[in-house]
């Protein structure tokens, strides 16, 4: 009996680019995505791939989803090679690529999903059978949503139908790319208890991506943190959380117009001379700053701060010191490394 | 700060210009279209018939200069069509319509001047396209009257773009995944008589082909194409005509798009 | 096996969906189609005298439909190819272990139901011009034969031009450029014996020319300009030379994607 569901081993990938510059002039460009990334996936369990936008979560799931071949390393899904063995692995894993996309706009939900059923080989009262029950399950016919045209589904309504096609052939293992995101808090969540549902009581194994540290929190067994093409921390929520617990995390509610969100994040950190930081819009032209630090150093900190922000007109609404959260382990381990 | 037209053309010739660079090869078969129609036309009507009866048929002295200057018409008009009927589509499915219907002006302004720009260059282009060919028959007088069928040819643009936008405000309801009136483009060049005299056609289109601007453009080139300096005197009636007709057309097309905008934000089709 | 016969199925009947959904772009592409024609033929016939327009007839229609088989292929399986990889439906097929091959070729039942309409159409505007039924022919059978060839050319160079795009965005005007090359120069508009003599060598080298002779033959009885027996054989082979290498870079095509991944091409 196999122990884990899905192993990696060293998984590099270079994509090659080509900046188009000038009306005939292209430049080819490497762009390195991922840098040899290991981790296992246990049976059974919900597993996290965590990281910021452009750190190689959907390359990673491409690769163990057999869509796309690594340049070096290895992958197996249930012992089933993705490179060689690509149609077994294929037979065991359900995916969701996108949650807004991968659909015929003018078939409903319902005829979408006995079409790709039919292409994994279900038929007549089977067919039928599981595309109710997978309707069901994912809440879209709570919602009235089965009849409806593709075109007219909100994205919960997409996601969740994503997710009912990868449950489709009741697969072993299922493989989520950012299942959640861009979905309002009642979808998300749905999605949540159902993939933890699975997980506990019919020993489905859940690998899903997110930068959601909240959802992560939530549902993950293990997680895995990858930055830059690395994975740069593995463990339980637990265990990543002691990582940092000799550190304080400093939080701080800011003014900030939204315009100029992602210049502010450079430049509060060359204010203050720190590059760990993170910061996160809020509403009304807030923003929430967290900066981790040692104990013992919050206090020159949080001076400097608030006068860096005093001399440029940046209001300071709140300052608040308090143990480390997941999140600010993903700040400290994700921002420090660039 | 409402944007002006500048604004809006400005960032149009910008996108025209970013989007014509990633696709070069469009840009070359622009200027081999013309060619290609024309030699179609030719090429079929010479192994079955003879140049001298086209040339008897239409009573023209150039076949060949009129052949390829309709065929830069056909070219120009079903780009111009083209271009701002499917606009408005190719936003919706970008998902930047919303951005273009929030455009700080009227969404009827932004469609109008968007794809001026491009419908500028594929008129020049089409006309360039054909410009060796028409010296190559007239030399220096060739490309005079070209020069004046190119004229005649911005003109008529002008309630093309009209009649288009119709199109578009028609499309945007009907959320279609194509154009589902790219008929009309061919519809109003068959009825303007671009290869053929329209006197062969039944006397109710002849009749309907006076309200579509192509009739006058194509009637423009055939005047060039008949006579070694054309009558100043029947071109000026041509472009009045084409003047009034973008007076109609371009009203209507703004109440047109004023509804379907109504539509499409009631039924959230964007 | 059993399971590519589900697979086929769900392919079938998801085309007709889809062309059903799309009513309106059905009815206009038909319109469409006819309209262009139309201003074609109406420009050509202009070099004939009245008096040959019966006999021109047969041949231009049935030229006119053979070149709808091209280029309606072209269009609607190349063409579709930009929606198909940018919906990302490439991707939720190879998991299902579906090639998109097949499902490209199903967009062929929708450009067929367009060239039937479009074409019974055109014969009645043709009938009515040339004063006699244009749609009896000579042979039915042969010209069934001759349309299967063509159709099975037409589809494999569309999928080509298809395999083309998942590299490159290629627009829709160059595809159409080939077409119109090969209605004149591939003998799909003219018999090759009425060719000027210089022509007919590249009308021979190009596939399309042979089973448009085979077409002729059952319609009008034309002999075909290598001998029927001849132009089937070799249309034949061409018709399977073009499907084995549609085929072959098709694969290529894949493990192409799967190294580089899939990019979504045209005006984005
Ligand atoms: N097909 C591609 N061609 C070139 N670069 C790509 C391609 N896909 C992704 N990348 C690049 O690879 C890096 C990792 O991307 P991705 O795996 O999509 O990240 P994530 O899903 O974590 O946001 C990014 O820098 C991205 O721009
Ligand atoms: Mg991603």
């Amino acid at each position: 009996m196999l122990v884990n569901a899905i192993e990696a081993k060293g998984l590099v990938k270079n994509y090659v680019t080509w900046d188009r510059r000038g009306f005939f002039k292209r430049k080819k460009r490497i762009v390195k995505a991922l840098k040899g990334v290991s981790f296992n996936v246990i049976r059974g369990e919900v597993f996290g791939l965590l990281g910021p936008n452009g750190a190689g979560k959907t390359t990673t799931v491409k690769i163990i989803t057999t869509l796309l071949l690594p340049d070096e390393g290895k992958a197996t899904v249930m012992g089933y090679d993705v490179v060689s063995e690509a149609e077994k692995v294929r037979e065991v894993i359900g995916v969701t690529l996108s949650v807004e996309k991968g659909f015929f706009w003018k078939l409903t939900g319902r005829e979408n999903l006995k079409y790709f059923g039919m292409l994994r080989g279900l038929k007549g009262r089977e067919l039928d059978r599981r595309v109710e029950e997978v309707l069901e399950l994912v809440g879209l016919k709570e919602l009235g949503a089965s009849d409806k045209l593709y075109e007219e589904y909100s994205l919960g309504m997409k996601a969740r139908l994503a997710l009912a096609r990868a449950l489709l052939h009741d697969p072993p293992i299922l493989i989520l790319d950012e299942p959640t995101i861009g979905l309002d808090p009642m979808s998300a969540r749905t999605i949540r208890e159902l993939l933890v549902k699975l997980a506990r009581e019919e020993d489905k194994t859940v690998l899903i991506t997110t930068h959601n540290m909240f959802e992560a929190e939530l549902i993950c067994d293990h997680v895995a943190i990858i930055n830059d093409g690395r994975i740069v921390a593995y463990g339980t929520i637990g265990e990543l959380k002691r990582r940092a617990a000799d550190r304080l995390a400093v939080e701080m509610i800011i003014a900030a117009p939204h315009t100029i969100l992602g210049d502010l994040e450079a430049r509060i950190s060359k204010l203050i001379g720190i590059r760990e930081l993170g910061l996160e819009p809020l509403e009304e032209g807030r923003a929430r700053l967290r900066i981790v630090v040692k104990p013992g150093e919050e206090e020159v900190i949080i001076a400097k701060s608030i006068e860096a922000f005093y001399s440029n007109g940046i209001k300071v609404y709140q300052v608040r010191v308090h143990e480390p959260t997941l999140e600010d382990v993903f700040i400290l381990l994700t921002k420090g490394s660039k | 700060m409402p944007s002006t037209s500048i604004d809006i053309i400005r960032a149009s010739v910008f996108s025209t210009y970013a989007w014509l660079k990633n696709n070069k090869w469009l840009f070359f078969s622009m200027l081999i279209w013309p060619y290609l129609m024309t030699f179609l036309i030719l090429a079929l009507g010479m192994v079955y018939g003879s140049l001298e009866t086209y040339r008897e048929r239409l009573g023209i002295s150039n076949p060949v200069l009129y052949i390829l200057a309709s065929s830069g018409i056909v070219m120009s008009s079903l780009m111009i069509v083209d271009v701002v009927a499917t606009s408005a589509l190719y936003h919706r499915w970008l998902g930047t319509l919303p951005y273009l219907l929030l455009t700080p002006t009227k969404t009827y302004k932004v469609l109008i001047l968007e794809p001026v720009p491009s419908a500028i260059l594929s008129s020049t282009m089409s006309m360039l396209a054909i410009l060796p060919g028409a010296v190559f028959f007239e030399g220096l007088l060739g490309a005079g009257k070209l020069f004046l069928i190119l004229l005649v040819v911005y003109l008529g643009m002008l309630p093309l773009i009209g009649l288009s936008v119709i199109i578009a405000s028609l499309t945007l309801v009907l959320r279609e995944e194509t154009n589902i009136a790219s008929f009309l483009t061919p519809l109003i060049l068959l009825l303007s008589g671009v290869f053929y005299p329209i006197q062969v056609l039944p006397t109710i289109l002849q009749g309907m082909s006076r309200i579509f601007p192509t009739l006058y453009v194509v009637q423009a080139a055939k005047l060039t194409a008949t006579y070694t300096i054309p009558e100043i005197k029947a071109l000026l009636g041509l472009i009045s005509a084409l003047i009034i007709l973008t007076l109609i057309y371009n009203g209507t097309a703004s109440l047109a798009l004023g509804t379907s905008e109504r539509m499409v934000k009631k039924s959230g089709v964007i | 096996m059993m399971r590519n016969d589900i697979r086929i199925r769900a392919i079938i009947w998801l085309h007709f969906l889809r062309l059903w959904r799309y009513k309106f772009s059905f009815l206009n592409n038909i319109l469409t189609t006819i309209l262009w024609l139309t201003i074609f033929v109406l420009g050509a016939l202009m070099f004939i005298p009245s008096s040959k327009w019966g006999e021109m007839a047969p041949i231009a229609l049935w030229g006119i439909i053979m070149w709808q088989f091209l280029s309606s292929s072209v269009w609607y399986i190349g063409g579709w190819t930009w929606f198909f990889i940018s919906q990302g439906l490439v991707e939720e097929h190879l998991l299902t272990n579906t090639s998109p091959v097949p499902v490209l070729v199903g967009r062929a039942i929708t450009g067929l139901s367009v060239t039937l309409a479009a074409s019974l159409l055109v014969a009645l505007v043709f009938t009515g011009l040339a004063g006699a039924s244009v749609l009896i022919v000579y042979n039915p059978l042969i010209v069934l034969v001759g349309l299967v060839l063509l159709a099975t050319m037409t589809i494999s160079y569309a999928l080509l031009l298809s395999a083309a795009s998942f590299r490159i965005g290629i627009p829709g005007t160059i595809l159409d450029i080939a077409n119109f090359i090969s209605f004149v120069l591939g003998g799909l508009a003219v018999p090759i014996a009425n060719l000027p003599e210089q022509i007919r060598p590249i009308a021979l080298a190009i596939p399309y020319a042979h089973p448009a002779e085979i077409v002729r033959y059952g319609v009008r009885g034309l002999e075909p300009y290598l001998g029927l027996a001849n132009e089937l054989i070799i249309s034949t082979i061409f018709a399977l030379a073009l499907a084995l290498s549609a085929r072959i870079v098709f694969k290529r095509t894949m493990k192409y994607i799967r190294k580089h991944g899939v990019k979504a091409v045209g005006r984005m």
